[in-house]
């Protein structure tokens, strides 16, 4: 009877730690819902909702004709499907190069290496407003101007931040997978091919996807290097809804939701590597 | 030397060389067959007194030679009458209807290309958010639009990419003074230079809920109120506990200062006219009263609707229902127009007092000339047209912008309009350019100021408004001499 009792009391004790922990993660997990369940709210709301007071939380009723309108006032499947060229293409150039560079980084050796790795981490620090002039310059001398190609060029030079991320990766392998394939004869690219970049998968998830976020929210990129709205992304199309004086709240949070859907469904694919990627990128190093 | 100092040497002298080849001046290599004249020294054979007399003598000769020379690129020439030129014309979307906002633009363009076929007019729309780094970023890199509008403070101009479009109006055939109202000049002008034309024209008022006030029992608000007045109303219509409210905003947060109307009928205007002075504007005691005016309806008399509201909503706010008054101008109208689901009238702003005349808050946007731009008359002629009576009427008629052409306005008869004719009436009266678009520095400078002095008597109580002004406007005016100084540099 007592050994009932203590289990008893052990296994009421254990539900009730197990309840407050999920009773505090709820109560976080509603402060983060808020906001997007606001979004969601408006996104459903007709002109004369928006504005009353007090704040409707649930829409009545339901405008879903609002999704519909946003693709009515702007070529929204025009610029979702420029986003999307642009973020394949960037994942792909900062794959690739934040690659090979972070490999030269972390597994050749050079003079002044160190000191060049010390000067790219330099970049970092550099505001993207101070270049933004000269590079602009750059590009409209090049003739660049109203293309993709200032957007997409330079993912392929890499970017400090994943090259940093990749480097601290490289380092946490052991050096011994390269010797022993150095004495099977492999070159340097080889090692890097088939034994350095399949263990570094959850790194190249994380570029890929940090690549995927910047590109996908980038606002100012486009704006400036592109002219024509056939071209704009899905950033500015949105922006397109909030003016100086007058924003349509709905059709702007309709639109936000569905430009949303393309990132969530990413992040839940990448989910486990890209967790396991920020923890050994992060630790490891 | 060895190798390490080697390179480091080579890549030094690499980057001094790069520099000094991007400082260099531009200039391109042409082969020149130029003919020019030399001196050469020849033997002249001449017999004197039976004598033959053999001399030297420098007698000049043409040679001619093929060369190549450095030159400068020389400016791009203006296309004639007869060749088709293509003017870029950039502009910002509103935020709301885009698509009739975009339609107009394309409207406008088609046109003006209809009355000049030889003028190709490129349209290119951006969201207003960033608009102005799309501009000033293209304009440093000599890749700006030929005609643009926008919303810079009136002395931007010394900056020097504005084209001076004085030459241009003097060689028109039309007045100025008559073609536009009052603000449409003020705006554009700059030290007595014309840097650009009013795109539109609009004022600012208060809009009331009628069924608020018939609830109420009060009677409208009419011509020739005060703020008095404008206070007891609001005081009246606000209910708390029934989410309701006197005002909205007078317009925005901190922007009540900025904005209104009321500032300049309280005798207060914060910045100079010339945009280079605080010291002493924003700190006498007419600005001080003003200040106090404003933040006591929401500290005092809790009148005002909540501030994330104002923040979320703006203006807007009044299409809630809820709020009784509040300062819109024309920017605002299709909004409501389009949306209020109750009845609503306009009226002036409230005047100071019964013996004080009014001066309005009106506004307007302007199309500016790149100083860059190659094809500068045609450029004038679309500016010219864009700010004529035949655009504007098409831009009145699509509803988007009230226009900056008083006659239109008469020909659609709009000073009859129960409401456009408030518009109407506050576009005749005196006006100034506001505070805020007097100095390219005022947001770098000054607009802090208000929203501190808020913080300070709102939210912490501490109502030593000219306590906390002897420190601020000191600091104020050094960061506007200092930017003005840079600018003389």
């Amino acid at each position: 009877m007592s050994v009932y009792t203590s289990e008893s009391k052990w296994h009421w004790r254990k539900l009730l730690t197990t309840t407050r922990g999920y009773f505090v993660l709820l109560i976080f997990a509603v402060v983060f819902l808020v906001p997007f369940y606001w979004m969601f709210a408006t996104a459903l709301k007709g002109d004369e909702q928006l504005f009353q007071l007090p704040p409707a939380w649930v829409p009545n009723p339901l405008v879903w004709e609002n999704f519909a309108q946003v693709f009515k006032e702007v070529p929204f499947g025009r610029f979702l499907t420029n986003s999307v060229v642009l973020v394949v293409w960037n994942v792909v150039g900062q794959v690739v190069s934040c690659t090979l560079i972070a490999y030269g980084f972390a597994r050749l050796r050079f003079p002044g290496r160190d000191a060049l790795f010390l000067v790219l981490l330099a970049t970092l620090m550099v505001p993207r407003q101070v270049t933004l002039v000269p590079q602009f310059i750059l590009f409209a001398k090049l003739g660049w101007v109203n293309t993709y190609l200032p957007l997409i060029l330079p993912a392929f030079t890499g970017s400090p931040f994943l090259i940093f991320l990749m480097r601290q990766y490289m380092m946490t392998i052991p050096l011994d997978l390269d010797e022993a394939a150095t004495i099977d004869g492999a070159g340097r690219l080889q090692i890097l091919r088939h034994v350095i970049m399949p263990i570094s998968g959850p790194a190249l998830v994380l570029v890929a996807v940090f690549t995927f976020t910047d590109v996908w929210n980038d606002f100012m990129g486009p704006l400036i290097y592109l002219n024509d709205p056939e071209k704009f992304t899905v950033s500015l199309g949105l922006s397109f809804f909030q003016g100086a004086k007058e924003t349509s709240w709905h059709l702007l949070m309709a639109g936000s939701l569905m430009s949303m859907i393309p990132p969530m469904i990413l992040f839940f694919l990448a989910q486990k590597r890209l967790l396991g990627g920020l923890a050994a990128a992060g630790i490891k190093g | 030397m060895n190798a390490k100092k080697l390179v480091g040497f080579m890549l030094v002298l690499l980057a001094v060389t790069a520099v000094l080849a991007a400082c260099a001046p531009q200039t391109v290599e042409v082969t020149r067959v130029i003919t020019e004249t030399v001196t050469e020294q020849v033997e002249v054979t001449r017999v004197v007194e039976g004598e033959v007399i053999t001399e030297v003598q420098e007698v000049p000769v043409e040679v001619t030679r093929v060369v190549e020379v450095a030159v400068e690129p020389e400016p791009v020439a203006e296309a004639g009458e007869d060749e088709v030129v293509t003017i870029s014309w950039w502009g910002t979307e509103r935020g709301r209807d885009t698509a009739e906002t975009r339609e107009l633009h394309l409207q406008l363009a088609r046109a003006f290309e209809e009355s000049h076929p030889n003028t190709k007019i490129a349209v290119s729309l951006f969201p207003s958010r960033g608009f102005s780094n799309r501009v000033l970023t293209a304009i440093a890199a000599n890749e700006g639009p030929d005609i643009w509008y926008h919303y810079f403070a009136t002395d931007i101009a010394t900056q020097g990419f504005l084209e001076d479009l004085t030459p241009y109006i003097e060689a028109s055939d039309f007045d100025p003074a008559e073609r536009w109202f009052p603000i449409g000049q003020q705006r554009a002008v700059y030290d007595g230079r014309y840097y650009g034309v009013p795109r539109d024209a609009t004022a600012g008022f208060i809009a009331y809920n009628k069924d608020m006030f018939d609830a109420a029992g009060l009677a409208y608000p009419e011509e020739g109120w005060t703020i008095a007045d404008y206070r007891d109303m609001a005081i009246a219509l606000t209910d708390v506990a029934n989410d309701q409210y006197g005002i909205g905003a007078i317009v925005g947060t901190p922007g009540c200062f900025q904005w209104s109307s009321f500032s300049f009928n309280m005798g207060a205007d914060f910045v100079s006219l010339d945009g280079s002075q605080v010291a002493g504007y924003m700190d006498t005691p007419e600005a001080v009263a003003a200040l106090k005016f404003c933040m006591d309806l929401t500290a005092t008399d809790q009148v005002a609707a909540p501030s994330g509201l104002q923040e979320q909503f703006g203006e807007l706010v009044f299409l809630s229902g809820q709020v009784g008054l509040q300062h819109i101008s024309t920017w605002e109208l299709p909004a409501i127009n389009e949306q209020a689901d109750f009845n609503w009238g306009v009226v002036a702003p409230p005047r100071y007092d019964e013996n004080t005349d009014e001066i309005a808050w009106t506004d307007s946007y302007v199309y500016y000339m790149s100083a860059d731009t190659v094809q500068k008359q045609r450029a004038w002629e679309f500016m010219e047209w864009l700010s004529g009576p035949e655009a504007a009427m098409i831009m009145a008629e699509a509803g988007v912008w009230t226009p900056a052409v008083p006659s239109v306005w008469e020909e659609l008869d709009w000073q009859n309009d129960p409401v456009l004719s408030v518009a109407w009436n506050e576009l005749q009266k005196e006006t100034r350019v506001s505070n805020y678009e007097r100095s390219q520095f005022y947001w770098d400078c000054v607009g802090d100021i208000f929203y501190d002095v808020w913080t300070n008597y709102v939210d912490l109580g501490d109502t030593d408004i000219e306590g906390f002004l002897a420190t601020a406007v000191p600091d104020a005016q050094s960061c506007l001499d200092d930017n003005y100084a840079s600018l003389d540099q």
